[in-house]
């Protein structure tokens, strides 16, 4: 009758508690690394990189990004470990995905009529999306393996907050790569190849994280 | 000792050093808990709640260092069975007898505190029954066995258990409405 607990006290050893954050940061770090080295050997360097990393556009499209991922990275910490709640920061990068929404349309309404085409469009739309997809990729295998050591419960909201994390991150650093400047395109192009990698996620979620 | 939260928390923590007579306590109390939850909602399947609280022991087992300790036990532990529970109905999409809310969870929270004062009321309500219906109740409702379980250990059919349950919970639903006179 007992034969199971009989078992399970045999195999009993001393477990030293789980630490997500350095479990997910080993796993996100080697995925970085195998994305820029991907970005830099594939799709290569933007030619005036040096000039343009002197620029505020070049920070605030790397930062903004950047930030995304810093709000889901506690939401995903969170969700590695049965009965936490997620917290706000899925409601926080809400917000900032808002406000770059909104400042996006500022610059939109602020351009010239000539040049909102341009301002809009860019001249790499269509290769932005499934370029910081593609980027994206290693980042959210190396998140969802670190995930999968520890015991998420909500596979779809930890998968969402994964793909929100990858995304991010993997827009931060195809970043190198695309030379598009205007507020607009960030808010639209970018946010929105971020998005799919998170609804990716989101879908993918159960099916990755099962345990 | 008597908070549970409390007493299941210290378990975990000497068990997470290795300390087995403390893991055996703890599994033992959690077998019973995954027991009561697990055929509370899989009311008609037996089987399949027997095979969840094997699988839910096992997953604390395995990932029994994602618990912090500074965290709740009972949240992380719930939380852990629920997920088997959801994991079930997904693979066998089976359709739910019960709605999955939080208010399933929070009433598991909830009988932690409420099963002090609950169990002597209890005490006495059941007293007043026959023994073969209190035995019964106590049982199934209480120490969360399948009728099938108690049928065994009292050597009478599922059947008589499922009898002696109902009428035991009528005439104890009687008394608490103040009406003994039919009580026969």
């Amino acid at each position: 009758m007992n034969d199971i607990i009989d078992d399970l006290v045999t195999d009993l050893t001393p477990a030293e508690p789980a630490r997500p954050n350095a479990t997910m940061i080993a796993g996100l770090g080697v995925a970085a690394l195998i994305s820029i080295l991907g970005v830099v050997m594939v799709l290569g360097p933007r030619p005036d990189l040096m000039l343009a990393i002197q620029t505020a556009n070049f920070w605030i499209k790397f930062m903004v990004m950047a930030l995304l991922a810093a709000c889901a990275w506690p939401v995903l910490l969170r969700l590695a470990r049965p009965g936490s709640s997620p917290g706000l920061g899925l409601a926080i990068a809400a917000f900032v995905a808002g406000g770059l929404i909104v400042a996006g349309g500022v610059n939109l309404l602020l351009a010239p009529a000539s040049e909102r085409m341009y301002v809009l469009l860019g001249h790499s739309w269509s290769a932005c999306l499934w370029k910081v997809a593609l980027t994206s990729i290693p980042l959210f295998a190396g998140t969802i393996i670190a995930l999968r050591r520890m015991a998420p419960t909500r596979l779809r909201q930890a998968g969402f907050a994964a793909g929100l994390v990858a995304g991010g991150v993997g827009a931060a650093i195809y970043s190198i790569s695309c030379t598009e400047q205007s507020l607009t395109f960030i808010a639209s192009w970018y946010l929105l190849a971020v998005a799919l990698v998170a609804a990716a996620g989101a879908l993918l979620g159960p099916r990755l994280l099962r345990w | 000792m008597s908070d549970p939260e409390a007493k299941l928390r210290a378990l975990m923590a000497l068990s997470q050093n290795g300390d087995a007579k403390a893991y055996r306590i703890l599994l033992e109390t959690l077998k019973g808990r995954l027991t009561a939850y697990f055929s509370r909602r899989l009311t008609s399947d037996a089987g399949s709640a027997d095979d969840l609280v094997q699988e839910t022991l096992m997953a604390i087992h395995v990932k029994r260092a994602t618990y912090d300790p500074g965290q709740a036990f009972t949240g992380w532990f719930y939380a852990i069975a629920r997920y088997k529970l959801i994991d079930h109905y997904r693979r066998y999409k089976v359709r739910r007898t019960e709605p999955l809310d939080e208010a399933a969870f929070v009433e598991d929270m909830a009988d932690d505190f409420a099963a002090a004062s609950a169990r002597m009321d209890l005490d006495e309500l059941l007293a007043r029954l026959p023994e073969k219906q209190a035995r019964a109740i106590r049982m199934t409702k209480i120490t969360g066995l399948t009728s099938a379980e108690a049928a065994q250990a009292m050597n009478v059919s599922e059947s008589a258990i499922k009898v002696s349950v109902h009428r035991g919970l009528k005439s104890a639903a009687a008394t608490l409405e103040d009406d003994p006179g039919d009580r026969s």
